[in-house]
């Protein structure tokens, strides 16, 4: 009953739905919706690839007959870190600062996702390998987060000099 | 995957819906297109569920996919198709009508997807139903468009709203003039 497998799912869902209610203020929140939905088309979309093409495999999953695929890391996890890579993301600071942050958050999401392939079975690698999730991680969160200033702004936040941001 | 050349009715059908939902993405007017992003992206995030719920209760089945290995449901309607619908329904949603006006535009676009899903259940493989009947396809739809519906008005004129930024997201004066009364 109590298996790592489920305690981690468990702990997940809590940390993601209690974080979305109490630590994105107000005046974020639609931002950080656009910025949750948007990441979970990509991984929606990436997950199925993934799996599709035997680059890693699920074995214990919350929907075990409707999809090979995880449901609360691709649904929940993953696009609750865009949430907060786009909510911190320090706009004013030097370039180098933006370029370590950039690098940083991402890696942050592929260790939690390497100690889930270690300790538990809800995800197994098979030809995929840790680069490969930073890399995906690090391109999709900028991409949502330019995504979001899009839909909100019209423009690169550099035009307006972080004005609104 | 299937190779083109294996493909039957069914792989064509998946592809012709692909290509019209890309043209119908491209022709939502520009000054809509966020009004269309925010509930299309809504729309995503429940039909995931919704539709892994369905199949992994065995209600129904999709016997034709494009993930054959990743996935038991039906990527294209879940991810492309009904979403896009939602888009237009959002769109074009005749805000501040009688509300009967307002039912049967909801009942229209149910419809508009019931109807060729029961030939699709019945001359195809591309869907299966189990237990499922046609009104669930009917119910389920009137709610989710609804739901959607209730979203885009919460976040176009939702509270917690009166930044400059937020005033511009419609996009238009004249879509400001026409705000929804519900």
């Amino acid at each position: 009953m109590f298996t790592t497998d489920r305690v981690v799912l468990t702990v997940v869902w809590s940390l993601v739905v209690g974080s979305f209610l109490f630590l994105v203020p107000g005046s974020k929140r639609r931002e950080s919706l656009i910025v949750f939905f948007s990441c979970q088309m990509l991984t929606w979309s990436l997950s199925l690839l993934f799996v599709e093409f035997g680059l890693l495999t699920n074995p214990v999953r919350e929907f075990q007959e409707a999809t090979q695929t995880n449901f609360t890391f691709n649904y929940a996890f993953f696009p609750m870190i865009a949430v907060f890579y786009n909510l911190y993301f320090p706009e004013r600071a030097g370039r180098m600062l933006k370029l370590a942050y950039m690098a940083l958050v991402p890696m942050i999401a592929t260790v939690c996702t390497l100690l889930a392939e270690h300790y538990t079975n809800l995800i197994h690698y098979k030809h995929f390998h840790w680069y490969m999730n930073w890399f995906v991680f690090a391109a999709g969160f900028y991409a949502m987060r330019r995504y979001a200033i899009w839909f909100f702004y019209g423009s690169s936040p550099s035009r307006k000099g972080g004005k609104y941001l | 995957m299937i190779w083109i050349t294996e493909w039957k009715f069914d792989h064509w059908f998946l592809a012709s819906v692909y290509v019209t939902c890309f043209i119908l993405l491209f022709l939502i007017p520009k000054e809509r297109r966020r009004q269309a992003h925010a509930v299309y992206l809504f729309q995503g995030f429940m039909t995931w569920i919704l539709g892994l719920i369905v199949v992994e209760m065995g209600w129904l089945d999709y016997p034709v996919r494009e993930f054959n290995l990743a996935t038991q449901t039906s990527f294209l309607f879940e991810y492309l198709a009904y979403p896009t619908v939602t888009a237009y329904f959002n769109v074009y949603y005749p805000a501040g009508r009688p509300a009967i006006v307002r039912m049967l535009y909801t009942g229209a676009y149910c419809a508009a997807i019931t109807i060729p899903e029961i030939f699709l259940e019945e001359y195809t493989d591309l869907i299966e139903y189990h237990s499922w009947e046609w009104y669930w396809t009917f119910i389920s739809l009137y709610l989710t468009l609804m739901l959607s519906r209730w979203f885009h008005n919460w976040f176009f004129y939702g509270g917690g709203n009166d930044t400059t930024v937020y005033k511009r997201l419609i996009g238009s004066e004249q879509a400001e003039q026409r705000k929804p009364g519900r």
